[in-house]
């Protein structure tokens, strides 16, 4: 091959590093390195050069999903793991330098990635895996003490529109995914019985420097999802109502109270305003 | 340009700090002098990460060392990348930052990794154009470490350190001299490691990194790999002292990043890095 300008090589080299086996373009690349030693074996010893990188390159992309996914990894195994994390790598590099952004697609790659199709729960414990991941990340954020509620007139309550811990999460599954991922934390794990278990209504979310999972009542879940929308108590509650009212599930007009006073103690809750 | 610095570097042994280390750091009395974090993983906006760096910061100089900038892409260095750099920057306030004599992004993606440029003039022009761009933006100048290679180009049109030292003269940056590195490239390249050394100004070194390898075979060959996973070996401490002997004492980083040892280990090697530093009377240069 002739001289490459910049772009050319370095296209030829991206190419080189994520290609699956060693093709015609990585055979011009290693036409361009200098030999050294013995002309004979220029091309084995090219290609072991070329190795270095193409290892480095998928040596870090995958350990830095394994870091990230460790529950998928328990889940699936080693080998599986790492073959799926070099054909998401293959498909899917990453678009930053900071790996902790790392994986975005990697929930709905493993949900439809052949050998791990007999999992259907995977795809919602990888998007859990990325959400707990963000939260350990994501920007400190005041808490609201509820006391401060107080110097609201009783009948501009409905009107309190709130924000959310910038940590905040919010995922449903009908697979108990948080019960799955609290058993891989552990050494040994319990059988769970997917036939007879809890679907996952989860608030994912940073107090302190730790990463809490909680599995919110339902009505509780569609509460604050609404209110993550920037709806007011009013509209988040009569919205909550009538989805509680369609979903046939039984929800009390006294039971609003409770369920904020629930998520103030989740620490979930930022700041307040009225009529904004 | 300029040099804003708001904490100055001492010439004695830092190493890169590691989370799993922050309460042997903060519960003993340390000769680790500063420490060195890599730019990228600091980039989530809070968490431990940050409470961790900021307490460090109340008491050792900071250096932050960039992984992902790619300077050598030849369509210019990324926004986002570099804006993210800057917020790190101001917020930290770092006596030191530093890049590398490498590429890692080409358009779309990230490759992870600290890819050889090829030294010619068209690439020296991007490079220098990159860093004053990126030192622009910082408002500060920064450094550029030599990269280990595993191979050389048969296009080159310099080598190595006088493409390093043509970027330092053209775009008024400074050096990370990585001492380990410029072993590890002379024995896969087969030049002479003193004579990378002769041909660096001492004045344009602000830090000096130190770091183990390991060893591959390579047919009837060996192939060194620059992999921060063991202590550093005889023959690097040898070049080590060369090194000082030519340029003066530097602030030395100690580089541990896989394999990483107990804080213990890691604190005996920046013992040894001092012993060195401490028996050169002066500072032969100080670095501007």
């Amino acid at each position: 091959m002739n001289k490459p300008n910049l772009q050319q090589f370095q296209s030829l080299m991206e190419h080189s590093l994520l290609s699956d086996n060693v093709d015609n373009d990585c055979h011009q690349l290693m036409s361009l390195f200098a030999p050294k030693g013995e002309l004979s074996d220029a091309q084995d010893e090219a290609k072991l050069r070329l190795a270095i990188y193409r290892n480095n390159v998928m040596h870090s992309l995958t350990t830095a999903l394994a870091d990230l996914y460790p529950v998928i990894k328990k889940l699936v195994g080693e080998a599986c793991f790492k073959g799926a994390a070099i054909e998401f790598v293959r498909r899917y590099p990453p678009k930053r330098a900071a790996l902790l952004h790392y994986g975005e697609k990697f929930s709905e790659f493993i949900g439809k990635y052949p050998p791990c199709e007999n999992l259907p729960f995977l795809a919602d414990i990888a998007q859990l895996e990325f959400n707990y991941n963000q939260a350990y990340h994501q920007a400190d954020s005041d808490i609201l003490d509820p006391q401060q509620l107080a110097s609201v007139a009783p009948e501009q309550l409905g009107e309190v529109r709130f924000t959310c811990v910038g940590s905040l999460a919010l995922l449903s599954s009908p697979w108990p995914i948080d019960e799955i991922w609290r058993q891989n934390q552990q050494e040994e794990q319990q059988v769970i019985n997917l036939d007879d278990c809890q679907a996952a209504n989860l608030a994912i979310f940073r107090e302190g420097y730790n990463v809490q999972i909680v599995n919110l009542e339902e009505n509780c879940f569609y509460l604050l999802q609404q209110l993550s929308l920037n709806k007011t108590i009013g509209e988040a509650w009569q919205a909550t109502q009538e989805d509680a009212s369609n979903a046939q599930r039984e929800l009390d007009e006294s039971e609003l109270g409770a369920m904020l006073g629930y998520l103030f103690s989740l620490e979930i809750l930022s700041a307040f305003k009225i009529n904004a | 340009m300029s040099n804003l610095l708001s904490q100055s570097m001492p010439a004695l042994a830092g190493v890169g700090f590691k989370p799993q280390h922050f309460e042997s750091i903060i519960n003993q009395q340390t000769n680790v002098a500063w420490f060195e974090i890599h730019a990228e993983n600091y980039m989530g906006k809070g968490g431990i990460f940050h409470h961790h760096l900021e307490q460090l910061c109340l008491n050792y100089p900071l250096s932050i060392h960039g992984v992902g900038l790619s300077l050598g892409s030849f369509d210019g260095v990324c926004d986002r990348q570099l804006a993210d750099l800057k917020t790190l920057v101001n917020r930290y306030q770092p006596a030191l930052v530093s890049e590398h004599l490498s590429w890692s992004r080409h358009g779309t993606y990230s490759l992870n990794d600290l890819l050889p440029m090829p030294y010619t003039q068209e690439s020296l022009k991007v490079f220098v154009d990159n860093i004053s761009h990126t030192q622009d933006v910082l408002g500060r100048q920064i450094l550029i470490e030599n990269p280990s290679s595993y191979f050389e180009l048969n296009y080159n049109e310099f080598s190595e350190p006088e493409f390093l030292v043509s970027i330092a003269q053209l775009s008024g940056c400074g050096i990370l001299l990585d001492v380990n590195n410029v072993y590890v490239s002379a024995m896969n390249h087969g030049f002479d490691a003193k004579e990378y050394i002769d041909a660096v100004a001492p004045v344009s070194v602000g830090e000096i990194h130190l770091a183990g390898h390991s060893v591959q075979a390579m047919h009837d060959k060996e192939i060194r790999i620059d992999d921060h996973g063991s202590k550093v070996c005889d023959a690097v401490w040898e070049l080590y002292q060369y090194t000082l002997d030519k340029i003066g004492a530097k602030p030395t980083l100690i580089e541990w990043d896989n394999d990483v040892p107990a804080w213990q280990e890691l604190v005996e090697q920046a013992d040894i890095a001092n012993s060195y530093l401490k028996k050169i009377d002066v500072a032969l240069d100080t670095y501007e």
